[in-house]
Order: C-alpha cells, then sequence, then structure tokens
C-alpha cells in the first residue's frame, strides 16, 4: 500500500517537474498558445494555477528578448537591419582575436616556473606521513624497511666519526634501499614513488653534509 | 515471527559475501606482506601459500618451495626472519 502511494506520490512530483519544464520555453517560443491552454484545464487544481500566473508574464518576455538584440547592436552600431546574423557574427570576429592572442602567453608563462620549482622541493616530514599512511605497503615490510632506513643512518653516523664505511659504500646502500621502496610503491602507489624519485638527490645531499645530516638526526 | 522478504534475505546475503571477501583480501595482503618481508631480508621465497598467526605480529610462514619461516617482530621492534 506504501509503494503505491510512494508511486503515485512519484508519478505527481514528475508530472509537476515535467510541467514547469514546458512553462519555461513555452512563452519564449509562442505566448499566444500559453493563454489559450489556460482556460480549458479546470480539474487539475494544482496545474491550472501556473499556468493562469505565468501568461501574464509569457507576454512580457517576448518584448524583453526582443529587446534585448538592441544592447549588442549599439555595439557594432553598423547594421541594424540584420541583427540576428550580423550581431553574432560581429561578436564572434571580434571576440576571438582578443583573447585568443594574450591568453596563451599567460598560460606559458604561468605553467613554466612550477615545473622548474617542484623539483627541487623536498618535504621529508610529508613524504615519511605518506609512507607511513600508504597501502602499497604491509606492515611488516614498512617495519623491515624503517630497521634498513635505522641501520643506513647508524653508518652514517658511524662514517661522520670517522669509522671505515666509505662514501661509495653507503652510497650504493643508500641507492639499494631507495630500489627497495620504490620497487614496493610503483605498482600500488605512483604518485609517491615519484615524489620519492624527485627527491632522491636532495635526500642523498642532506645524509652526505654532516651539517645537515645533524639537523635530522 | 513474520516472514522476512526476499530483500532483506539478499541483504543478509550480500553483508556475509563481502565480510567473507574482505577477510579473504585481508589475508592475501598479509601473504603478500609475508613474502615481501622475507624477500627484504634476502632469503628465497617464491610465494607465501600459507600462514599461521601464533601471536600478533608473529607469524609461521610456508613458501611454495618448501621453505618456512617464522616471521616475527622482537622486543627491539625489529622484523625478524628466522628459517625454520
Amino acid at each position: 500500500m506504501n509503494r503505491i502511494l510512494a508511486c503515485g506520490l512519484l508519478v505527481v512530483l514528475l508530472a509537476a517537474c515535467s510541467h514547469t519544464k514546458s512553462i519555461a520555453p513555452g512563452p519564449v517560443a509562442a505566448p499566444p498558445p500559453a493563454a489559450e491552454p489556460s482556460a480549458t484545464p479546470v480539474a487539475p487544481a494544482p496545474l491550472a494555477p501556473p499556468v493562469v500566473t505565468e501568461t501574464p508574464a509569457a507576454p512580457a518576455v517576448p518584448p524583453a528578448a526582443s529587446a534585448a538584440p538592441p544592447p549588442p547592436a549599439p555595439g557594432s552600431a553598423a547594421a541594424p537591419g540584420k541583427k540576428p546574423v550580423d550581431a553574432a557574427v560581429a561578436d564572434r570576429r571580434p571576440a576571438p582575436p582578443k583573447p585568443a592572442a594574450p591568453a596563451p602567453k599567460p598560460a606559458v608563462v604561468a605553467a613554466a616556473p612550477p615545473a622548474p620549482a617542484a623539483a627541487p622541493a623536498l618535504n621529508l616530514k610529508s613524504l615519511e606521513q605518506r609512507l607511513r599512511e600508504t597501502h602499497a605497503i604491509g606492515v611488516f615490510t614498512k617495519l623491515s624497511l624503517k630497521n634498513q632506513v635505522d641501520d643506513l643512518l647508524d653508518q652514517f653516523r658511524a662514517f661522520y666519526r670517522g669509522q671505515v664505511p666509505p662514501l661509495t659504500a653507503l652510497r650504493q646502500r643508500y641507492d639499494l634501499l631507495m630500489l627497495k621502496v620504490l620497487s614496493l610503491l610503483q605498482d600500488g602507489d605512483p604518485p609517491l614513488a615519484n615524489d620519492i624519485v624527485a627527491s632522491r638527490e636532495a635526500i642523498w645531499g642532506i645524509l652526505k653534509d654532516p651539517a645537515k645530516f645533524a639537523t635530522i638526526s | 515471527m513474520a516472514p522476512r522478504s526476499p530483500a532483506f534475505h539478499f541483504a543478509l546475503l550480500a553483508v556475509t559475501l563481502g565480510s567473507a571477501r574482505l577477510l579473504a583480501a585481508d589475508e592475501g595482503s598479509m601473504v603478500k606482506d609475508l613474502k615481501v618481508t622475507i624477500a627484504l631480508q634476502g632469503l628465497p621465497c617464491d610465494e607465501v601459500v600459507d600462514a599461521k598467526r601464533n601471536a600478533d605480529s608473529d607469524y609461521l610462514a610456508t613458501c611454495k618451495d618448501g621453505h618456512r619461516y617464522h616471521v616475527f617482530v622482537n622486543a627491539q621492534g625489529r622484523v625478524m626472519v628466522e628459517k625454520k
């Protein structure tokens, strides 16, 4: 029973919606026919009033529509006789050349600076947070990678204390660790993998500089 | 006791199947995680075919080639992989 009522309500609502749509184009197309059917509907009380109330507005719209073309016409001010064609053509001709010439130049100028500016940007905290939150790597794998990162940092500390591992060996271990991380991320989280690749040399620059390394460790 | 509608049974079936699928996906991701963890330690394992959970962060993984590994996190927070 409820379903029948709901379907009936839905049909009524749809009918109301379709009726309001037909009212809007009606006045523009033909105002006189809109006035004629207003007298015929008697039974549907909710449908009749909108038609009656909008019929006075309907005649008001066509004059406004006919009055609307003159505003573009003063812009052209050359041929008022051929309003629909010449006004449209006159509007189309001057419009494309004006934005066409200046628009591409700012676009190229604006696009050029971000490309070099994005590469050197390095946010270690953000990368670390994204690595923690990514679903491309499992929990055990993340913990295992963290262990290996900590091992590498310990080796750098030993290097700066003057102990054995040479910088070339540290670079190899750093590259190997990067390859492990990237191979794990490249399928599951390509944006993060790309950002890590972009930051690879910047991170190495921090590691190989004792002053910068002291700030992160 | 009013009889349940077919929509109720359908929703119950969908929830059951969805839960089973989620569990299967979770188990599949765990197996993959164990495989990657074993590989990161440099140990051979082509595919993990069985993973038995002993405790939190403590698994016994069996590989397709017959290798069995105890994968766990020790007290120092390090991931350990021991061949059994």
